[in-house]
């Protein structure tokens, strides 16, 4: 068990999220980093989908009740295990009663994030809901009886699969092997959408090549960006439609707002382009304030960068596996 | 003797080309190294330990490329002299994907890396010096 020693109420249980159920209207929630989630895992020998927590508020406190393995991937947010420092993306061990304190994420380091996962050897174990253990805040459902988590939650881990797996290694994070940025700016690629043409080439040059700042309006459900409006040619007018993570919606005020992992499944508002789902998990790190460049892409290229993600992981699965038995065998 | 002092020291110690300046007094001691332009106290227990027993080496476990900090960082896992417990990080190798630590064997004293950040290195290449307490 580990026990919610602070109060920041923004602090999730996720998982790689609740796919397939938007055809009933729940949006997909799960981590807003995905990669970093799996790569927690991954340390501890989980499955890449156990569950773990999301912590976007600082500083976060934990107790363990039991001695426990665990990881802290996403943000390096110097944390803590009692006095001693804890590296980041990095599996530990942590023996009953000790603290775990995740400070405010460095922003001088070599890459900047802004959101940490905790995970823990089996997983954070709460119900699956429609398959998924993905807290789903809208509809008040998943992971700990559908909130966030409040001081003095208590959290049960799922059954560790693996209890020779080694701790005390970590791993090269992905934001520094798979990095992308357009004038020293944060990047994604962006696929064109459905009213793409709807605006003016003025705003066409605007979108790709000007910065966005992400205003102190985005969260779990979106983004809201500010820059040069962008100006459609004719009004655009739509019935409400099916919409999922990374859309970029422009409603009329002409400052795009891109739908998060927290989305509503649907919305009225004309699409100028869509965050290729290979780089939702750099948006998911992006930290209020800063800005953010788009690039614009193919379909066969977002294929390719999904498939350059699960290489990272396909490698981070192989060089874990082989430092598991390595150590096995010694 | 007051930190306003120590800073005074500093300040004049980087103008100039001397490596080394040590202040003894009855009641304090002081010992400030300049290392290029930066000017670091060097912690009594490392004084001490120039004139102990040979140093710790820790060498490498396996082939790969020697990191001084982790990668999400650019200050160093310990500064020269810091003293540092049993199981502590001191220093990176890393193999593909993955990061292992060079871990202090006992509670000591972090004296100096041997070889370069960033260089790669075989099995049993020397990496680190520490000193016991």
């Amino acid at each position: 068990m580990i026990e919610i020693l602070s109060s920041s109420a923004l602090a999730t249980v996720q998982d790689l999220g609740r796919l397939g159920a938007l055809r009933w209207g729940v949006g997909t929630s799960g981590a807003m980093d995905p990669l970093a989630l799996a790569a927690g895992n991954l340390l501890l020998g989980n499955d890449e989908g156990a569950a773990g927590i999301e912590v976007p508020v600082f500083p976060f406190e934990v107790r363990f009740d039991a001695d426990c393995a665990f990881a802290v991937t996403g943000a390096d947010c110097m944390a803590r295990l009692d006095d001693a420092s804890v590296l980041p993306w990095w599996a530990c061990e942590a023996n009953a009663g000790q603290v775990l304190r995740l400070g405010v994420p460095r922003q001088d380091g070599t890459w900047r994030a802004c959101r940490a996962y905790l995970c823990v050897a089996g997983g954070i174990d709460v119900p699956e809901v429609l398959g998924s253990r993905s807290t789903q805040m809208r509809g008040a459902f998943g992971g700990l009886e559908g909130r966030a988590l409040q001081r003095g939650d208590r959290l049960g881990q799922g059954k560790v699969c693996d209890s020779a797996h080694p701790v005390g290694f970590g791993l090269v994070p992905p934001g520094l092997a798979l990095p992308l940025q357009a004038d020293g700016h944060p990047a994604v690629r962006v696929l064109p959408a459905a009213e793409y043409d709807c605006y003016t080439e003025a705003s066409h040059a605007a979108f790709w090549s000007q910065p966005w700042k992400v205003t102190s309006q985005s969260d779990r459900y979106g983004y809201r960006l500010a820059g040069t409006p962008l100006e459609s040619v004719r009004p655009v007018e739509m019935r409400s439609h099916g919409i999922v993570p990374g859309v970029i919606q422009v409603p009329a005020s002409g400052q795009p707002i891109i739908q998060m992992c927290d989305a509503q499944p649907s919305g009225g508002y004309p699409k100028i382009g869509t965050v290729i789902e290979a780089d939702r998990w750099r948006l998911g790190q992006i930290p209020i304030g800063s800005q953010i460049r788009f690039i614009e892409t193919t379909w066969d290229e977002a294929v390719d960068a999904l498939e350059q993600n699960r290489h990272w992981l396909g490698e981070a699965r192989r060089w874990v596996g082989l430092h598991g038995s390595s150590r096995a065998r010694t | 003797m007051q930190t306003d002092d120590v800073r005074q020291l500093s300040a004049w110690l980087a103008a100039t080309d001397i490596e080394l300046l040590e202040l003894r007094g009855p009641d304090h001691h002081l010992c400030l190294r300049r290392e290029g332009e930066q000017v670091v106290v060097v912690a009594a227990e490392e004084q001490a330990q120039e004139h102990a027993e040979p140093p710790l080496v820790l060498s490498a476990v396996s082939v790969g490329v020697f990191l001084q900090n982790h990668p999400l960082r650019t200050e160093a896992l310990v500064r020269r002299g810091q003293q540092v417990r049993a199981g502590e990080v001191l220093a990176l190798l890393k193999i593909g994907a993955l990061l292992l630590p060079v871990s202090a064997p006992q509670d000591g004293i972090a004296l100096r890396p041997l070889v370069a950040h960033g260089a790669t290195v075989g099995f049993g290449t020397p990496l680190f010096e520490m000193s016991a307490l």
